[in-house]
C-alpha cells in the first residue's frame, strides 16, 4: 500500500492494519469556483469500516469534499480513489457510494417503502429480495411497519431514520452524511448520534460524515479530519486532535483554549521552555520547537489546578508551571465551574474545574495557577 | 447538454420569429404597384409613412388613447390592488382574483362583443339612462374612443393591477407598524411609505398596460366602428390591401414608437424607481 | 393599526366591488343576450329561450368547423409549447453557462413583438414556404406565443423544488433521462398544468395572429366569430361566446382538480 507521502501528510501516529483497504483516497484534490478556492490540496486515506468525520466551521470545505466523493462536483485538481479506483471520470448515479442530503431529499410523491425501495428497483432487483431488503432495514433503524406512511406523516427523527434506511439498504461501499442530525432539536440529536454509531457497527460500512459540531464528531468517529479554510489542519482520533493539537485553530476549535504566544528559549529532550508575557513556560518537548522561534504554549482550562492563595498548595508540587493570579469572574455551568482569572501574563486566563462541592473562589480573591508541563502543548502552527 | 436543451427552443424562435421579422424589414423598403408588390428597393413607403400627415396623425391618436386609458387604469387599479392588500379572509382573497383575473382567460372577441351589448344605442347603459330619466335620447357609446376607452380599460386592467399587488405584498408590514410606532396616521403612513415604495410596481404596471395599449387590435377594430384609427388597424388593412410594405413601415413604426417611449420614461423616471427601491 | 376595519376600509371594498361588476359585466351581458328572444336590444326582458344555441352549435358551419380547428391547434401547439419551453426551462435553471441572461431574454421574444405584427410577420414568411391556410401553420405560431409563458412558470417551478431530489435521485442510481421523469417531471407537476393551461388559453382565444394565418375555409373559431361579428349582431354570437366561456371555466376546473389531487401516480412499479 502506498502509505509513505500520505502518512506523513496525515502526520499521525497509527497503528496500521494492513489487511484493511482503504474505502475512499483523496490526493492533493483542490476545488476552485472562478476565483474562490473552496477546497486546496487535500489528501486523505479514510480505512474500512471507520466512522470518519470532516469537521469544521461553514465555508470551510468540508461539504465540497462530501460532494466530490459522492460525485456531484468533479475535482479541479487531484484524484480521488474508491476502493483503489480511480473515481474522477465516475457519475454520481455509478458510484457505490450513497449520500445522506442535509435536508434528507425524500420524495414526497413516494410514501416510505418505495423511498426506500428506489435504488434497489433501479438495479433491477426482483420484487421478492426488494421486499426483504427493504423490511429487513425498516427493523433496523426501528421503522418496522412504517412502509406505507406517506413523508409529511413523518417526524424529524424518523424522516432521518427513512433518508438513513434508504441509503444503506443499497449497501453501499461508504455513506457520506452531510450534517444530518442539524434540523433536530438537542435531545433528540444526541439520541440519533448514538443510533447512527450503532448502526455504523452493525452494518460495518464505512461512514464520512461532515459536521461543524465538535461535541458531535467526537462522540461518534472514530477519526477526525479538522478542516479550516478549504485545508485538512490535522487528522487523528478525537482523543488526539483534543489533546495534542497541531495548530491553534484546531486547539480553539474543539474545546477550550487559553493561548499564549511566545519564544522558545530551551529545548531540551524532555522539557521546552517558552518565554511569554515575561514569564518562563515550562512544556513538552516538541522536535519543531527551535530555540528563537515563536511558538504558542496551549493550556486547556480544565487541565489547570487552583487553589487559593491563603490554603496549602501542596497538591501544586508536581507543576512546573505556577503563577500567582486574581479572580475575576465566576460562572457556575453545572457540571463544573469557570474562573476567569487575572494574571501576571499580558492576557486574562479561563480555567474550569470540577463541581465537586468545594467552596467557590470569590471575586478578587488571590489564587495560585498551576498545571504540570504535559498539561500544555506546543503549537508552532 | 446544455445547447440541446436549450437548442430547439432557440431554434424554433429564430427560424419562425425572427426570419419572419427579417422579411417584414426587408418588405418594408420594396414598391408597390398597387396592386402587388416588388422587390425593388424604393423605400416609396417610408417616405409614405412620414410624409403623409394623416399617418401622424394616426400616431398622435394612439398615443392618445394609449396614455388616456393607461392613467383610467392606474387610477381605477391602484386602488383596487389596495383594496385587495386589506382583505383578510381568504376565501374572499380567491374571489376578488377570479373576479379581477377570469377575464383573461375569455378571447377578445368576446369581451368585445359584450362590451358592445352593454353600451350600444338598444343597450344596458342606455336602458338605464332612459329608465331613470338621465337622458332623453340615446347617448353614443360605441364606435366612437369612447367605447374603446371603456372596453379597453377593461382589458388591460388586470395587467395593470398585477405588478402593483405584487409589490404591495411583499412589503414588509413591519415598515408600516415602524411608522405608526413613530407616530405617522394612516394618511401620512400611506403617503410617506406605502406610496413610495409601491411607485416601482405602479411604473410597471403603467409600461405594460401602455405596451398593450398601444399593440391592441381586436378592441378598436371592433368597438371603433372605423372611427378609432390605430397603427395595428392600419397594418391588417394594409395587409389585406397587398400593400405590404406600407404594412411592414407601420409595424416597424409602432415596434420603435413604443421603445422609444420606454425607454425616455425610464431615463425619466430611473431615479424613482430607484429610491424605492432602496438603491441610491 | 392596518387591521382596523373602519370607514376607509369598508370603502375600498365597496370600490373593490365596483371593479369586479365592471369586470364581470361584459361576460355576464353576453351569458345573458344568449337567452335573449328578440334579436336587436335586450331591454327591457321579454323571455328566455335557447334558440340562438341551436343556431350557433348546429346551422352555423363556420362555428363547428372552427371550434374542432381550434382544438387540434390548441393541443398541438400547447404540446409543443411545454415540451420546448420546459426543457429550454431546464437547461436555463440547472446549468451554468455564459449566455445565460441573453438566451434566457431571446426566449421572451415572442411576448416583446406586438402580436399584430408578429400575425403580418408570420404570415409573409408563410405564404412564402405554403405554411399559409394550414393548422400546422397555425399550430407553430400559437406555439411560438405559448412559449415564453412555458419557460417563465416551469424555470419558476424549477427554481422552487430545488435540485436535492434530482441528485438524490442520481445518488440511488438513476442516470439523468430516468432522473427527469421519476423525479424532475413530478415535483414540477403543478408548473406544468399552470403552464399548459396558459398555453392552451393563448392559443385557444388567439385573435391577432390568427387572423393573419387563416383561410377563409379553415378558421379558428375566435377568427369565425369575429367574420360573422362583420355581417350579424345577433345573439348567435353571444351563444357561442357563452359556449366559449363556459369551455373555458370547464378547463379551469379541470387545472384546479388535477393541481390539488394528492394521488400522485407511482412512476415506478408497484410492489
Amino acid at each position: 500500500m502506498p502509505d509513505g507521502i500520505v502518512g506523513a501528510a496525515m502526520g499521525a501516529r497509527e497503528s496500521e492494519e494492513p489487511s484493511l483497504g482503504h474505502a475512499v483516497e483523496l490526493r492533493h484534490i483542490s476545488k476552485r469556483y472562478g476565483r474562490v478556492e473552496a477546497v486546496r490540496d487535500v489528501s486523505l486515506d479514510i480505512r474500512e469500516n471507520e466512522f470518519f468525520s470532516l469537521l469544521g466551521p461553514s465555508g470551510c470545505g468540508k461539504t465540497t469534499i462530501l460532494r466530490m466523493i459522492s460525485g456531484f462536483e468533479r475535482p479541479t485538481a487531484g484524484e480521488i480513489f474508491l476502493k483503489q479506483r480511480r473515481a474522477n471520470d465516475i457519475p454520481p448515479y455509478r458510484r457505490d457510494t450513497n449520500l445522506i442530503f442535509q435536508h434528507l431529499a425524500l420524495f414526497p410523491h413516494l410514501d416510505v417503502y418505495d423511498n426506500i425501495a428506489f435504488g434497489l428497483r433501479l438495479k433491477r432487483l426482483d420484487r421478492g429480495p426488494i421486499r426483504q431488503k427493504v423490511h429487513r432495514i425498516l427493523d433496523l433503524v426501528d421503522l418496522g411497519g412504517f412502509g406505507t406512511r406517506r413523508v409529511h406523516q413523518l417526524s424529524g427523527g424518523q424522516k432521518q431514520r427513512v433518508a438513513i434506511a434508504r441509503a444503506l439498504v443499497n449497501e453501499p461501499a461508504v455513506l457520506l452524511l452531510d450534517e444530518p442530525l442539524g434540523a433536530l432539536d438537542l435531545r433528540l440529536r444526541v439520541q440519533m448520534q448514538v443510533e447512527l454509531k450503532e448502526i455504523q457497527h452493525r452494518v460495518g460500512t464505512t461512514f464520512i460524515y461532515v459536521t461543524h459540531d465538535q461535541t458531535e464528531a467526537l462522540t461518534m468517529s472514530d477519526r477526525i479530519a479538522v478542516m479550516h479554510d478549504g485545508t485538512v489542519e490535522q487528522v487523528g482520533t478525537g482523543r488526539e486532535v483534543y489533546e495534542l493539537p497541531r495548530t491553534r485553530f484546531v486547539a480553539t476549535f474543539l474545546g477550550e483554549s487559553n493561548l499564549f504566544e511566545g519564544q522558545v528559549e530551551e529545548r531540551a529532550q524532555d522539557h521546552t521552555t517558552v518565554s511569554a508575557s515575561g514569564q518562563a513556560f515550562v512544556a513538552p518537548p516538541n522536535t519543531a520547537a527551535a530555540p528563537g522561534t515563536t511558538v504558542y504554549v496551549c493550556v486547556r482550562p480544565e487541565r489547570v489546578r487552583v487553589v487559593a492563595a491563603a490554603e496549602s498548595q501542596s497538591d501544586l508540587d508536581a507543576c512546573e508551571n505556577r503563577y500567582p493570579a486574581r479572580v475575576r469572574d465566576i460562572t457556575f455551568k453545572g457540571a463544573f465551574i469557570e474562573y476567569r482569572l487575572l494574571t501576571p501574563f499580558d492576557q486574562p486566563m479561563m480555567v474550569q474545574v470540577h463541581s465537586d462541592g468545594r467552596r467557590l473562589m470569590e471575586r478578587g480573591e488571590s489564587i495560585i495557577v498551576a498545571w504540570r508541563r504535559h498539561d500544555c502543548v506546543v503549537l508552532t502552527a | 447538454m446544455v445547447p440541446g436543451l436549450i437548442g430547439p427552443a432557440v431554434v424554433f424562435i429564430l427560424a419562425l420569429l425572427v426570419t419572419a421579422l427579417l422579411i417584414l424589414l426587408v418588405n418594408s423598403a420594396f414598391h408597390f404597384t398597387g396592386t402587388q408588390v416588388q422587390p425593388i428597393l424604393t423605400f416609396e413607403a417610408y417616405r409614405r409613412f412620414f410624409g403623409d400627415p394623416f399617418y401622424a396623425n394616426v400616431v398622435w391618436q394612439e398615443i392618445r388613447l394609449a396614455v388616456i386609458t393607461t392613467a383610467i387604469c392606474l387610477v381605477i387599479g391602484y386602488p383596487t390592488a389596495y383594496a385587495i392588500t386589506k382583505i383578510r379572509n381568504p376565501g374572499w382573497v380567491i374571489v376578488a382574483y377570479i373576479l379581477i383575473f377570469s377575464p383573461l382567460l375569455t378571447s377578445g372577441i368576446v369581451r368585445a362583443y359584450g362590451w358592445l351589448i352593454i353600451l350600444s344605442r338598444g343597450g344596458l347603459v342606455n336602458w338605464a339612462l332612459q329608465s331613470l330619466h338621465l337622458a332623453t335620447a340615446p347617448v353614443r357609446l360605441i364606435f366612437n374612443v369612447t367605447g374603446v376607452t371603456i372596453a379597453l380599460v377593461h382589458v388591460l386592467l388586470p395587467f395593470t393591477v398585477f405588478p402593483i399587488l405584487s409589490v404591495l405584498l411583499r412589503m414588509d408590514p413591519a415598515l408600516r407598524e415602524a411608522a405608526a410606532d413613530l407616530g405617522a396616521n394612516r394618511v401620512r403612513t400611506f403617503l410617506r411609505i406605502t406610496w413610495p415604495l409601491s411607485f416601482p410596481g405602479l411604473y410597471a404596471g403603467a409600461q405594460l398596460t401602455f405596451v398593450l395599449a398601444m399593440n391592441a387590435y381586436v378592441t378598436p377594430q371592433l368597438l371603433g366602428g372605423g372611427r378609432v384609427q390605430v397603427l395595428p388597424l392600419l397594418i391588417y388593412e394594409n395587409i389585406s390591401d397587398l400593400n405590404w410594405p406600407l404594412a411592414a413601415v407601420e409595424a416597424i413604426a409602432l415596434i420603435g414608437l413604443v421603445w422609444m417611449i420606454i425607454l425616455a420614461s425610464n431615463l425619466l423616471f430611473r431615479q424613482s424607481v430607484a429610491i424605492a427601491e432602496g438603491r441610491s | 393599526m392596518s387591521d382596523r376595519r373602519d370607514a376607509l376600509t369598508v370603502g375600498l371594498w365597496c370600490f373593490l366591488g365596483m371593479v369586479g361588476v365592471y369586470m364581470l359585466a361584459p361576460l355576464a351581458l353576453v351569458i345573458i343576450d344568449s337567452v335573449n328572444p328578440s334579436t336587436y336590444g335586450m331591454f327591457p326582458f321579454t323571455g328566455v329561450t335557447l334558440h340562438w344555441y341551436v343556431n350557433a352549435l348546429f346551422q352555423v358551419p363556420e362555428f363547428r368547423s372552427g371550434l374542432s380547428n381550434s382544438l387540434v391547434v390548441a393541443f398541438g401547439a400547447v404540446v409543443l409549447s411545454v415540451i420546448l419551453g420546459t426543457l429550454a426551462a431546464y437547461g436555463l435553471v440547472r446549468y451554468r453557462f455564459t449566455t445565460r441572461e441573453l438566451t434566457q431574454s431571446f426566449l421572451l421574444l415572442p411576448l416583446i413583438v406586438p402580436a399584430i405584427v408578429f400575425g403580418a410577420a408570420l404570415f409573409l414568411l408563410y405564404i412564402r414556404i405554403g405554411l399559409y391556410g394550414t393548422l400546422s401553420g397555425l399550430i407553430l405560431g400559437h406555439a411560438l406565443l405559448g412559449l415564453p409563458f412555458v419557460v417563465s412558470i416551469v424555470a419558476a417551478s424549477l427554481q422552487t423544488s430545488g435540485r436535492d431530489y434530482e441528485e438524490a435521485a442520481m445518488d440511488l442510481g438513476a442516470n439523468p433521462v430516468l432522473t427527469f421523469f421519476k423525479v424532475t417531471i413530478p415535483s414540477i407537476r403543478p408548473g406544468l398544468i399552470v403552464s399548459a393551461l396558459f398555453a392552451f388559453v393563448t392559443s385557444f382565444d388567439q385573435v391577432e395572429v390568427s387572423l393573419f394565418l387563416t383561410r377563409p375555409r379553415n378558421n379558428t373559431l375566435p377568427i369565425a366569430m369575429f367574420n360573422y361579428e362583420q355581417n350579424y349582431q345577433d345573439p348567435t354570437l353571444a351563444a357561442i361566446s357563452a359556449v366559449l366561456i363556459g369551455f373555458t371555466v370547464v378547463l379551469v376546473l379541470i387545472a384546479v382538480s388535477l393541481l390539488k389531487t394528492q394521488d400522485y401516480r407511482k412512476l415506478i412499479q408497484r410492489r
